[in-house]
């Protein structure tokens, strides 16, 4: 029965195949359109069109409608005519889009602006979404200073700026940016950081020593790459990790479970003084140390925001696609969910209502004779439900997570840096410290600086991946349509025995599934390359599966009359022509049984 | 015109075929007898080559088949009628479409394809239903469409599978008649494996004996049916005295073929309609 094909039946199958391949890959292109339409519309109306917004100011929520205003007033102040436009809030954060009129985009205003719009009330810091533009993201201090001559050497670059360790190269219009991408990634591709860290702390001299030994190593092993020493100490981010950890020690270890403690006697020392005056003296010093709780509690939430400060300038100054997913992501949910919704903000310890509440106890205090106790309770009682946000344990997972990242970033300890100029990826950094440094704890190498496009570009990058995705899953609903409307009943009539006495054995089917799950492939393949995209050797494989898949219940998804079969047979009809009177105008509606209508001959005659 | 030599055929461990060898001659029917799975159908089935035999040789208007290929296996087929017990008409197709099949597939002109078609259904009596679908149809009314089908064939030989065993007792008298009929012309050869003892006796001008899967009698009817020792005979012996009393035989239409009328052997057809033109 396999050879249907050279019974006469070639010829459909070949315009099946033609025609599977076609229809499908018109649904799969045509999918892929409208979803890279529907993507484009969601992103031109979050970020306006090309060029028009150059900033994100992100404003804290609990600031209100009020600071939104006040942006507004001091932008104009200090750009003229600047655009505003507000986005959705995300995560207790409004956040606003800004673009700056044409006389003041430049390395100037983008570089003063986050100084300029830092006493804001509820300023939450800056992403640059600047267009045309690329980022040199992470630049090592030692070669940023390199990148920036670099793109001042290049005629399509209208000027570079700084925030934190990135750099952004704005170009003069899309296609130049594309140029001076190219230009600056040669240049990052040139440049290393060897990373060595030791595991306790070494002495200056010892690590001058170390640096001379990798110099004269790397000289040695690796004449054409330059090695030069850049500097020894500790971790920038390491330290910052261990001050937040120093910082949350001190909260889990102690503070707030003694605060708890001292409020509880507080609160039993003035429910026994209202029996009893002679324990004033009891109940004055369970509210000192009440407020000498209180009082840590100020220093750590000061330092605490010191340290959030320098997070957010860090954070502030990133190529803004991190918050441009973010925000397009919010925005798609709210228009699934039919509407806009803001995150609340996470609850904090109110350290002003603490103090007033020492103060009113304290006052009280001082006119015990007089005074009515239950209100003294009530006041306390409302000053432990202000630690109610704290929850016990909480402070110590956020310890252990904070030990994992110092473990990620090397561990605490001494680091030696050099950079490598030259084809640094050859460079076996445990090879060469090995030998220049046995005690070294864990030797790395890591490009000196990343380069990526202005958000846009990044953003348009990865929805054209989801537009692939949409074009590829639209291909396999249709591929798989097809396949069950027509295919099926193939490798069901290929899945009996030759003589049409009932199901073959199991090797057969199996020859015969593969067979369809080759068919999806092929058809599936070819359709996703015909659409265009690369997703044409994932649709190959998804094919090959799901056309297998189907093929095993073919015989229950299209059976075919093995009766009608061996009747066929016995009436002398080769396969070609059982499968054109017989198999397919009994199977399902579809391309095969329009195709079939041509060749067949028994219904005209019938008419004759 | 058919002869077979010694066919096996094996399904795992069972015997469906053992040795069996017989030859039929032009325009003689022959019944096939035998307990059900003793391999009478396997028989009808391998004759057309519709299963492969383990060995053994068939030889048909004087040419061996069994190394037939392709298009001339395809033509050896269409020289042989199949009915089935089943009927396995096509759902899709009317009854008109279904005896169509044969003839405008093995390439008769359109025209003379329905001519032979209608003259077909008109010989089992069924034009009047011709553009009727089986799903509509009686269970004797599709086996005569599926005797049309293969009458349209206008085949050298015809084999019939039990082709009153699925049928409704009250329909089997349609489809005997039309056997009857056929044979009575003696146009075409018949091999016709059925349970139908009357038939065999009044019918048939040999019968052959079959028990797992090997011919355990063979002769004229009578002979076979009445004077054989073994245990099937025994039993169809006895069968038909329960079924149709007595013991007084019908004669065996090979002895007598001469000195009867046809309508003597019409009359001892148990419960036989003449509907047909003869």
């Amino acid at each position: 029965m396999f050879a249907f094909a050279r019974d006469g039946y070639g010829r459909e199958i070949v315009a099946l195949f033609v025609l599977t391949v076609l229809v499908t890959a018109a649904v799969a292109g045509g999918a892929g359109a409208v979803a890279d339409l529907w993507f484009k519309s969601a992103v031109e109306s979050l970020v306006g069109v090309p060029g028009e917004f150059d900033v994100i100011v992100h404003l804290q929520a609990q600031a209100g409608r009020g600071a939104v205003r006040e942006l507004g007033e001091r932008l104009e102040a200090i750009a003229p005519g600047t655009r505003l436009k507000e986005g959705p809030a995300l995560l207790g954060r409004f956040n606003v889009f800004a673009g700056l009129p044409g006389e003041k985009r430049n390395a100037a205003t983008f570089e003063s602006l986050d100084a300029a719009l830092r006493d804001l009330p509820g300023f939450d810091g800056i992403s640059y979404i600047v267009e045309p533009s690329v980022l040199v993201k992470d630049a090592h201090p030692a070669v940023r200073q390199r990148f920036v001559d670099e793109a001042a050497r290049d005629p399509r670059v209208r000027f570079t700026f700084q925030r934190g360790g990135n750099v952004w190269v704005v170009a003069e219009h899309a296609e130049a940016a594309e140029g001076v991408r190219a230009r600056l990634e040669e240049a990052a591709g040139r440049l290393g950081i060897l990373d060595v860290r030791f595991a306790g702390p070494h002495s200056a001299e010892e690590l001058a020593v170390f640096a001379r030994s990798v110099e004269e190593a790397a000289a040695s092993e690796y004449p054409a790459i330059r090695v030069a020493h850049l500097g020894s100490g500790d971790s920038e981010s390491v330290r910052d990790l261990l001050e937040v950890k120093r910082l949350l020690a001190g909260v889990a270890a102690a503070d707030w479970q003694g605060l708890r403690r001292t409020l509880e006697q507080a609160e039993a020392a003035v429910a026994e003084a209202a029996q009893d005056s002679t324990v004033r003296e009891d109940i004055a010093a369970a509210l000192d140390a009440f407020e000498q709780a209180v009082a840590q509690l100020e220093t750590l939430e000061r330092r605490a925001v010191q340290l959030r400060e320098q997070l957010k300038e860090v954070a502030g100054s990133d190529g803004g696609t991190g918050v441009l997913i973010a925000l397009l992501l919010e925005r798609l949910a709210a228009g699934l969910q039919g509407g806009q919704q803001e995150a609340a903000a996470p609850p904090a310890v109110d350290v002003e209502r603490l103090k007033s509440g020492i103060a009113s106890l304290a006052e009280r205090l001082a006119s015990i004779e007089s005074l009515d106790f239950e209100p003294v309770i009530d006041e306390v009682r409302r000053l432990e439900e202000s630690l109610a946000p704290l929850k016990d344990g909480a402070g110590e997972r956020f310890l252990e997570l904070i030990d994992k990242a110092i473990e990620a970033q090397g561990g605490e300890g001494t680091r030696v840096e050099f950079l490598l100029e030259g084809d640094w990826t050859r460079v076996d950094p445990a090879a060469l410290v090995e030998e220049a440094a046995p005690g070294a704890l864990k030797a790395f190498v890591r490009p000196a600086a990343a380069i990526e496009s202005d958000p846009r570009t990044a953003l348009s990058r990865l929805l054209a991946r989801a537009v692939g995705a949409v074009r590829l899953a639209a291909g396999l609903l249709a591929s798989a349509i097809f396949f069950l409307l027509d295919t099926v009943t193939i490798v069901s009539f290929l899945q009996l025995r030759p003589d049409g006495t009932g199901w073959a054995p199991r090797p057969r089917r199996a020859a015969a599934a593969a067979l369809g799950g080759a068919w999806m492939a092929a058809t599936f393949g070819a359709a996703a390359w015909l659409a265009g995209g690369g997703e044409w050797w994932a649709a190959l494989v998804l094919g090959f599966v799901t056309g297998w898949l189907l093929a095993c219940a073919a015989h229950r998804v299209a059976p075919v009359d093995a009766d009608e079969v061996q009747a066929g047979l016995s009436l002398g009809l080769g396969g070609g022509e059982i499968l054109r009177e017989i198999v397919v105008p009994g199977g399902r509606p579809g391309i095969l049984i329009w195709l079939n209508h041509f060749g067949r001959r028994i219904p005209a005659a019938a008419r004759r | 015109m058919l002869e077979v030599y010694k066919l096996t055929k094996r399904f795992g461990e069972r015997i469906a075929l053992d040795g069996v060898t017989f030859r039929v001659g032009r325009g003689e029917t022959l019944a096939v007898m035998g307990p059900s799975g003793c391999g009478k159908s396997t028989l009808l089935l391998a004759i057309q080559r519709l299963v492969r035999v383990d060995s053994g040789e068939i030889w048909f208007g004087g040419e061996p088949v069994m190394h037939l290929k392709g298009e001339m296996l395809r033509r050896y087929r269409r020289r042989i009628g199949f009915v089935f017990q089943r009927q396995q008409l096509v759902g899709h197709l009317d009854a008109l479409e279904n005896v169509l099949l044969g003839p405008v597939l093995a390439g008769t002109p359109e025209r003379k394809a329905r001519r032979l078609a209608e003259q077909a259904l008109e010989q089992v009596g069924l034009l009047s239903k011709a553009r009727d679908f089986p799903a509509t149809m009686s269970g004797g009314e599709r086996q005569r469409v599926g005797i049309a089908r293969a009458l349209a064939m206008q085949p050298e030989l015809i084999l019939w599978d039990e082709p009153t065993a699925a049928l409704d007792p009250m329909l089997v008298d349609d489809v005997i008649e039309v056997m009857t009929a056929l044979a009575k012309q003696r146009s075409t050869a018949m091999i016709v494996v059925t349970h139908e003892l009357p038939f065999a006796l009044q019918v048939a001008d040999r019968v052959v004996l079959m028990e797992r899967g090997a011919v355990v009698g063979s002769g004229p009817p009578r002979e076979v049916l009445f004077g054989g020792e073994g245990e099937i005979a025994r039993r169809l012996r006895r069968l038909y005295e329960v079924r149709y009393g007595g013991t007084s035989l019908p004669a065996g239409r090979r002895d007598d073929r001469t000195e009867r009328s046809d309508e003597e052997r019409r009359r001892t057809i148990p419960a036989g309609r003449s509907i047909l033109a003869m």
